[in-house]
């Protein structure tokens, strides 16, 4: 055959699974999807119209109506990151732990079906049935564009880092759902693990806006000024990273799905030797190629190297942290499946016995990484603050806006873990499906409402920019797709709007001839003509909309319901 | 066609089975048998790739469960005792869904769920909901279940229990036809009389052990040597009784209600002509002849009560 058509049998043979049909056909059905889209639809409606509110207000004196158009875009796309932050992991973690609960898996797995295949059928249904609720909320999104200023750029930016948010939460769920024997259980550890993970995103990429300039000047310029080989290159190694990490669950997920009679969990073992020897290998031979040049565009060597130590070090904490939560769940799940069955032969395990501290997933093993990641990150936090001179800001100053501090998100962030850690050890101990049930409720409340209120605090004191931090793959967007957006006013931190008047007059100052005064005149002319009046009723209104068809709908519904025993008599 | 050697299964703190050996050939209806716990399940998800033993080796038209689970899952159909359906799937769906999923092609898929359908008798249910449907439906459903991928071993855990006595006659019927189609059947139950009419070949299991394995009739002839018949009269018992209990070949003699006779004698036929000619000879007007119902039921209250060990 040649090349294209096995690729192409390969794609055939990928969506011709059957569980994707069933599942779909089963979950579409289901009044329970229903349900949860209206709801959907009617907080991200109601919270669009809250946020267009103040954006509008806040942005009488100061926006034109496409700089309106261009905040609102992001503030919306905020608002579908914290959809896929709820949605996602709902449907993915419990996908196989539903069959086990419903005690269809039996039936399932002695199928002709290959493991590789009920996963990925599982991660398809998952991701198409989740990325409903996405589509469902893209046209109260459409409100920003009518104030333009949205660049196709923009849109693509933000919808790449939405999808591959979405494609990372539902690659976890569906490993979650794997290793779970309960629902119960698998439904707390997600939303768990992707809160610590949103949260902690957060607080970093907080962190660098709350010194955006400096890091911009020393980090971001550089990378935005190298050559497109030199950002290929880049880009090739965080896919390399990221794409471990999703194989990584991926075959850990697999792993479970196996016979476990002669399961000597060789794909696992293998990945690990691939994925080791080559970063490994490809990181000595980087560094050996390009140690005596000049670094590209300037960065300095020391540089390259804290920012790849804080990278690996950091991708380290977030697998260990992930694999650790779930030995805390299933302490019984994790032991080296090779070892188990050389044992339960009778044959020496001896050669395989390191394996237990190095297993993926293993309880030592996470532990270690765990132990070794926070080394590094202290070590590389040391030397960040003294290459930034972060001494002087945030945490070591008064405070600025609620999140605006990393020293608050880091302490919002312990707790949480505390709280999630506790939940599965008090679940576990308890067996209580009430405990649950409001332990969840608790964690999704909090990861809703923590950033909103932050989001919220955030605008009152220091101006909307500061939002962007809840949704960190969209600042990397930013990054590159919107530049512009960020205007040096974003970033001054004023309290209230009469001091941000006062810092932008420091701008001025100091950028001296890059400030155009006229501009400035025009621009307040025209926001007092036009963009405020606009800028607050056409985005409430679509947001009022969005309410009332959600209230339709689910009056329809009622109806029906209510109809239904009548009609039938 | 299933072979298990010295099958042995540990959980925690309890071994499940012990030592199991026994073979089902080509074609035959082997009926597995055994009380509540006697470790039935265990050896039926051992069988099915679903548990690994603990030791010994177990063969599936061949192969061996732990090394080629794949090709097991593939020549065998597995109905278990306790399953769930998707609820908002339909039933031909339901169907289609595990046609595709032994990779039955897409042209003949149709053809192969209306077959099934028919042979199951769920032709006028395929559009019902299959959370919908009652418990004998659903039994019907998962035995439809195990045939789309014509398998040749078909392994069921107690497909009758918990259905009304025209359901478990209809899924008999049912077996019945399988085997007639030349396929080589395991069943489980603890309802014996179901089996005593579609097995020719039954396994008595209890606490973990194999009891007792082979054709019915043989089991029977080892347990019970003897035959007990009753013998009715019109009138005239007990000079009947007085008669018998002399000839050598009875072994006892008691009252079986109003005139009629308990009698227990050495098994062969002739030796029932012979008391019968006994009895006639003398002029007593014998009416009627029965012989003690005694079937796997009774086997089984034997052969659990240790008798055989
Ligand atoms: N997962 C398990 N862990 C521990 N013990 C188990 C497990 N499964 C079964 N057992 C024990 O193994 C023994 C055999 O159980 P099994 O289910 O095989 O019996 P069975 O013959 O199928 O009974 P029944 O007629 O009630 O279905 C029982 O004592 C049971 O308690
Ligand atoms: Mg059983």
């Amino acid at each position: 055959m040649t090349p294209p058509a096995v690729l192409a049998s390969c794609l055939w043979r990928l969506l011709d699974n059957p569980i994707l049909a069933k599942d779909l056909r089963a979950g579409f059905r289901r009044r329970r999807f229903y349900v949860a889209h209206t709801a959907c639809v009617s907080v991200v409606g109601l919270a669009i119209a809250l946020a267009a509110f103040i954006v509008a207000e806040g942005a009488r004196e100061s926006l034109t109506p496409d700089q309106v158009g261009g905040v609102l875009f992001w503030t919306f796309a905020i608002a579908q990151y914290f959809v896929v932050l709820l949605v996602f992991p709902a449907f993915a973690c419990t996908s196989i732990s539903e069959e086990r609960v419903g005690q269809s898996y039996d039936l399932l797995i002695t199928t002709d079906l290959r493991p590789w295949e009920i996963v990925v059928g599982k991660f398809l249904v998952a991701l198409l049935h989740s990325s409903t609720f996405l589509l469902a909320t893209v046209p109260l999104v459409c409100i920003a564009f009518l104030y333009g200023g949205v660049s196709p750029w923009a849109i693509a930016g933000a919808y790449a880092a939405l999808g591959f948010v979405s494609v990372a939460v539902t690659v976890y769920g569906i490993y979650i759902s794997a290793i779970a024997r309960s629902t119960a259980l698998a439904v707390i550890l997600a939303y768990a693990s992707v809160l610590v993970l949103a949260v902690a995103s957060a607080a970093l990429v907080a962190f660098c806006v709350e010194e955006w300039r400096d890091v911009r000047r020393e980090l971001v310029e550089p990378i935005l000024a190298m050559d497109l080989a030199w950002k290929l290159r880049g880009l090739g190694v965080a896919g390399w990273l990221v794409g471990s990490l999703f194989a990584y669950f991926f075959l850990l997920a697999l792993n479970r799905l196996k016979p476990a009679g002669a399961n000597t969990s060789t794909n696992v073992r293998v990945f690990f030797l691939v994925f080791s020897a080559v970063t490994i290998l490809g990181g000595l031979g980087a560094l050996v190629w390009y140690w005596p040049s000049t670094p590209p565009h300037g960065m300095a060597a020391d540089w390259i190297a804290r920012v790849g130590i804080t990278v690996s070090a950091a991708t380290l904490l977030v697998t260990s942290l992930l694999c650790l939560s779930g030995v805390m769940a299933f302490s019984t799940e994790f032991e080296p499946t090779s070892l188990r069955v050389l044992r339960a032969r009778g044959r020496w395990a001896g050669p395989l016995l390191p394996l237990r501290v190095l297993y993926p997933g293993g309880a030592s093993g996470s532990v270690l990484s765990l132990g070794w990641s926070l080394v590094l990150l202290s070590t590389v936090a040391w030397g960040l603050v003294q290459g930034l001179g972060l001494r002087e800001v945030g945490v070591f100053m008064g405070a600025r806006g609620w999140t605006a501090i990393p020293l608050s998100v880091a302490a919002v962030w312990t707790l949480l873990l505390l709280f999630s850690q506790t939940a599965v050890f008090m679940v576990r101990l308890t067996g209580s499906r009430v405990v649950a049930r409001l332990l969840v409720v608790a964690l999704v409340l909090l990861l809703f409402f923590v950033p909103l209120f932050g989001f919220v605090l955030g605008e009152r004191s220091g101006g909307i920019a500061q939002g962007y931090f809840l949704c960190p793959p969209l600042v990397v967007a930013d990054i590159w797709a919107l530049q512009d957006v960020f205007d040096p006013r974003w970033h001054v931190g004023a309290p209230s709007l009469s001091a941000m008047e006062e810092a932008v007059s420091a701008e001025k100052l100091r950028l001296g001839d890059a400030w155009v005064p006229a501009l400035e005149y025009r621009l307040r002319v025209e926001m007092a003509a036009t963009g405020a009046p606009l800028a607050q009723a056409g985005p409430a209104a679509w947001g009022v909309l969005g309410l009332v068809l959600a209230a339709a709908r689910l009056a329809l519904e009622a109806a029906r319901r209510l109809a239904a025993p009548v009609l039938a008599s | 066609m299933i072979e298990v050697e010295g099958l042995s299964k540990r959980y925690e703190g309890l071994t499940a089975v012990r030592d199991l050996s026994f073979r089902v050939e080509a074609g035959d209806c082997f009926g597995f048998i055994g009380p509540n716990g006697a470790g039935k399940t265990t050896t039926i998800r051992i069988l099915a790739t679903l548990l690994e033993p603990t030791s010994g080796q177990v063969r599936v038209d061949g192969h061996d469960v732990l090394e080629r689970p794949e090709e097991v899952r593939r020549v065998m159909g597995f109905m278990p005792d306790y399953y769930g359906v998707y609820p908002g799937v339909r039933v031909w769906e339901y169907l289609d869904f595990f046609a595709a999923s032994f990779r039955v092609g897409r042209s003949r898929r149709r053809a192969v769920v209306d077959d099934v359908m028919a042979l199951t008798d769920l032709a006028g249910l395929a559009d019902r909901d299959v959370a919908t449907l009652s418990k004998g439906m659903k039994q019907r459903l998962c035995l439809a279940k195990t045939l789309v991928n014509d398998p040749r071993v078909l392994i069921l855990d107690e497909p009758a229990a918990g259905l009304d006595p025209r359901a478990r006659i209809e899924i008999r019927t049912l077996i019945k036809e399988l085997r007639a189609m030349g396929k080589t059947i395991l069943i489980s139950s603890h309802i014996l009389t179901e089996l005593s009419d579609i097995c020719n070949r039954v396994g008595i299991i209890e606490r973990g052990e194999l009891r007792a394995t082979g054709g019915v009739e043989e089991i029977r002839d080892r347990v019970r040597p003897r035959r007990t018949v009753v013998f009715r009269f019109v009138r005239g018992a007990p000079q009947a009784e007085a008669l018998l209990r002399t000839h050598p070949q009875v072994d006892g003699v008691s009252s079986a209600g109003e005139e009629c006779l308990r009698l227990t004698f050495d098994g062969a036929p002739e030796d029932l002509h012979r008391l019968i000619k006994v009895v006639v000879d003398a002029g007593l007007p014998l009416v009627g002849l029965e012989p003690e119902k005694y079937d796997l039921e009774d086997i089984f209250m034997d052969v659990t009560r240790g008798d055989l060990a």
